[in-house]
């Protein structure tokens, strides 16, 4: 009897130890978002989607950002990263289309510039901008497989997510979400630099007097030299049209007749060669006839009469700014 | 004293040889998508228990979890119309916030309605043939789901999928001591399976044309077959308590499927359970280690459940990962109702997309 308690009593211990070894099991750490691992990436893409749909762009472009610029970065983490940016830089896909369609820009393409001003609400102390740049960058390198990227194309060059400004070199997605992203970086610094609270007229940073003698709005309180907000404004813009142009028709509908009108209302070749022109009638040596190739690089300004991109850019925003009026 | 060593020592050659087979596929890991794990057959019962019952497998379920269970079998039983049906929570909250959302295609309120959510719906039917060592099983199972994700590029995540399959399962003792206290068991499982759809992401602008149709996300139907692979090893300690432990392989090397289907990956996982017999009552523990083939996060892996039975009526509880289950189940010997609730666990680690889900289950039977 008292032999078979006890082979009863160790047959029920290693019961209980199996079974209490389970239930420490339970209590042990959670996994890491580890970065070197393959359920760690899964698991930081996720997290990042779970953060963005709780409005914490922050956190979800902390979460991201490690994993974008490591070598393990690929269009699906570049996408994550261009979302959590987007993110912070106030893209909402459903309210920007169904304003841009409330907004009849068949009717007249000024009605786009107090659009984007007011869908994007941005002040010179915050980061919106800024994140628009960094979503277009991560857009711009979801590069279709095989492409060989010519320079004069290339950004970030040298580092995991090498891009390239030309949208036949990008996957279709990359180029869908460009347009908006665009649009947001256009719309930032509209709102930015616009006049107080109206939506009216607005000068973006950078565009001096000595440029322009007619003069902007705001031109007096604008930052004197051509700087990076500036350029990426005419980059924007040339992304914009040659997204839509691109990709539009993916949309259908009233959607895709929009975006189209957008497109068809802005003659951004013609405007690069008057903002050329006018350089050179202010005794510099700038000569375009159609928009720099790369222009939509945002550190591609120089910041004199004669440098093409400068004075290219200048001629968009008088164009933007002759019809905001 | 050696013919008692005997059984354990043949239970632990097997299970080193599953274990083996596990390490072979550990090595060459099951792809894993995004969304819940994926499997062909999810039984109340189990699902009640959290999910335990590798070294359980004492009823039709082992047809589908554990096929050495069918050496234990010793009834004839025939369970014509076993139907579950499964919705998520949000289901009913999408519904009590009203469906104007979804009355014209794919719009801004579309995506609101669904963002963060798991609008799920499954029927499963089940019907099973169970005589002692062997049993037959069909699944003819339907599940749509619908969420979304990313405001400023949104992403329609969508499960369309129906499986037809049937199974059959054999298990027979290799070793039953003179006393007939211990049971060591082997099993194999063959199946055939038609599958269509599975989880996809749809990103704009396809989601927009999703209105046209969703033939796109389900695709063609594939043809795939698979196999089971367990054994179990039941002791009787007294005359009150048995000790059973188990290891399983499912779907060994992965279940593929032709035209696109969504794979069922393999499944090796161990088990062990405890039942206390009190005549009128019954109590049975378990806990399973599941998935181990897998890049999963580890507490997605550990199931551990409780049953509490007496005529009739039975009572479950259990931790599916870190998901609270529980349910209850009135047996009326023709007819058996089911009802429970679980925790499907939608992202990668758990905790980051959690779903709670409802099972509703009748089974139409009848038996020997």
């Amino acid at each position: 009897m008292d032999g078979t308690l006890r082979g009863l009593f160790k047959k029920t211990e290693s019961v209980l130890s199996l079974l209490v070894i389970a239930t420490l099991a339970l209590s042990c750490a959670p996994p890491a978002f580890d970065v070197s691992s393959s359920l760690g990436r899964r698991a930081i893409v996720d997290e990042t989607y779970r953060l963005i749909k709780n409005g914490r762009c922050d956190l979800a472009i902390d979460r991201i950002e490690p994993l974008y610029n490591s070598t393990y970065s690929d269009n699906g983490i570049r996408m994550a990263r261009a979302s959590a940016h987007a993110c912070l830089a106030g893209v909402s896909f459903f309210d920007l289309i169904s304003a841009l369609v409330a907004a009849n820009i068949g009717g007249s393409i000024n009605n786009l510039w107090p659009v984007l001003s007011e869908q994007f609400p941005s002040n010179v102390s915050d980061t919106k901008t800024e994140s628009s740049w960094e979503a277009g960058d991560a857009l711009m390198a979801m590069l279709s497989p095989g492409k060989t990227l010519a320079s004069s194309y290339q950004i970030n060059a040298g580092t995991h997510n090498e891009g390239s400004t030309r949208v036949t070199d990008r996957v279709i997605y990359a180029n869908t979400f460009l347009i908006f992203t665009s649009m947001s970086t256009i719309g930032t610094l509209l709102k930015r630099y616009s006049a107080a609270s109206d939506n009216s007229q607005a000068a973006p940073v950078g565009y001096s007097a000595a440029l322009f003698p007619s003069g902007w709005a705001d031109v007096n309180t604008a930052v004197p030299n051509f700087n990076e907000e500036a350029c990426s404004f005419a980059g924007a813009m040339i992304t914009m049209v040659e997204t839509i142009s691109a990709a539009a028709t993916e949309f259908g509908g009233a959607n895709a007749d929009t975006l189209n009108a957008i497109a068809g209302g802005l003659n951004l070749n013609a405007a690069c060669q008057a903002g050329c022109a006018a350089c050179a009638g202010a005794g510099g040596t700038a000569n375009c006839t159609a928009c720099p190739a790369t222009l939509q690089k945002r550190d591609s300004c120089g910041q004199t009469l004669n440098d093409n991109n400068a004075c290219a850019a200048a001629g968009i925003a008088a164009v933007v700014d002759a019809s905001w009026q | 004293m050696r013919m008692r060593k005997f059984p354990a020592t043949v239970f632990a050659t097997l299970a080193l040889l599953l274990i083996g087979l596990g390490e072979f596929g550990a090595a060459f890991p099951s792809a894993h998508a995004a969304g819940p794990l994926a499997r062909l057959y999810r039984g109340a019962r189990p699902q009640a228990m959290g999910g335990a019952f590798f070294a359980i497998a004492d009823d039709e379920n082992a047809i589908f979890m554990n096929p050495a269970g069918m050496a234990g079998i010793r009834h004839y039983k025939f369970s014509y119309l076993p139907v579950d049906i499964t919705g998520s929570m949000d289901v009913y909250t999408t519904y009590s916030e009203g469906m104007d959302a979804f009355s014209s295609g794919i719009s801004s309120e579309t995506f609101n309605a669904l963002a963060g959510k798991d609008l799920f719906a499954q029927v499963q039917i089940a019907p099973t043939i169970v005589i002692p060592n062997l049993g037959i099983g069909a699944v003819v199972d339907g599940q749509f789901a619908a969420g979304a994700k990313n405001s400023p590029y949104p992403i329609l995540q969508m499960t369309y999928q129906t499986t037809n399959a049937i199974q059959a399962a054999w298990g027979t003792s290799i070793y039953r001591d003179r006393r007939g206290r211990s049971d060591l068991r082997v099993g194999a499982a063959a199946k055939l399976v038609s599958r269509r759809g599975g989880f996809r992401e749809v990103p704009l602008p396809d989601a927009l044309e999703l209105q046209n149709g969703i033939s796109s996300v389900a695709g063609q139907w594939g043809l795939g077959y698979g196999f089971d692979l367990g054994t179990q090893y039941v002791t009787r300690l007294t005359k009150q308590v048995t000790f059973s432990t188990a290891a399983v392989f499912l779907d060994v090397g992965d279940t593929d499927f032709t035209n696109h289907a969504d794979s069922i990956p393999g499944n090796f996982g161990v088990g062990f359970a405890g039942k206390y017999d009190l005549g009128f009552s019954q109590v049975t523990l378990a806990y399973d280690y599941s998935h181990i083939t897998q890049d999963i996060d580890w507490r997605k892996r550990t199931h551990l459940g409780m049953e509490f039975k007496i005529p009739m009526l039975s009572l479950y509880g259990g931790l599916d990962g870190v998901g609270l289950t529980y349910g209850v189940a009135f047996d009326a010997w023709i007819f058996r109702v089911t009802a429970l609730s679980y925790r499907e666990e939608l992202g990668e680690f758990v905790g980051q997309w959690p779903s709670r889900r409802f099972t509703a289950r009748i089974d139409l039977k009848f038996g020997l």
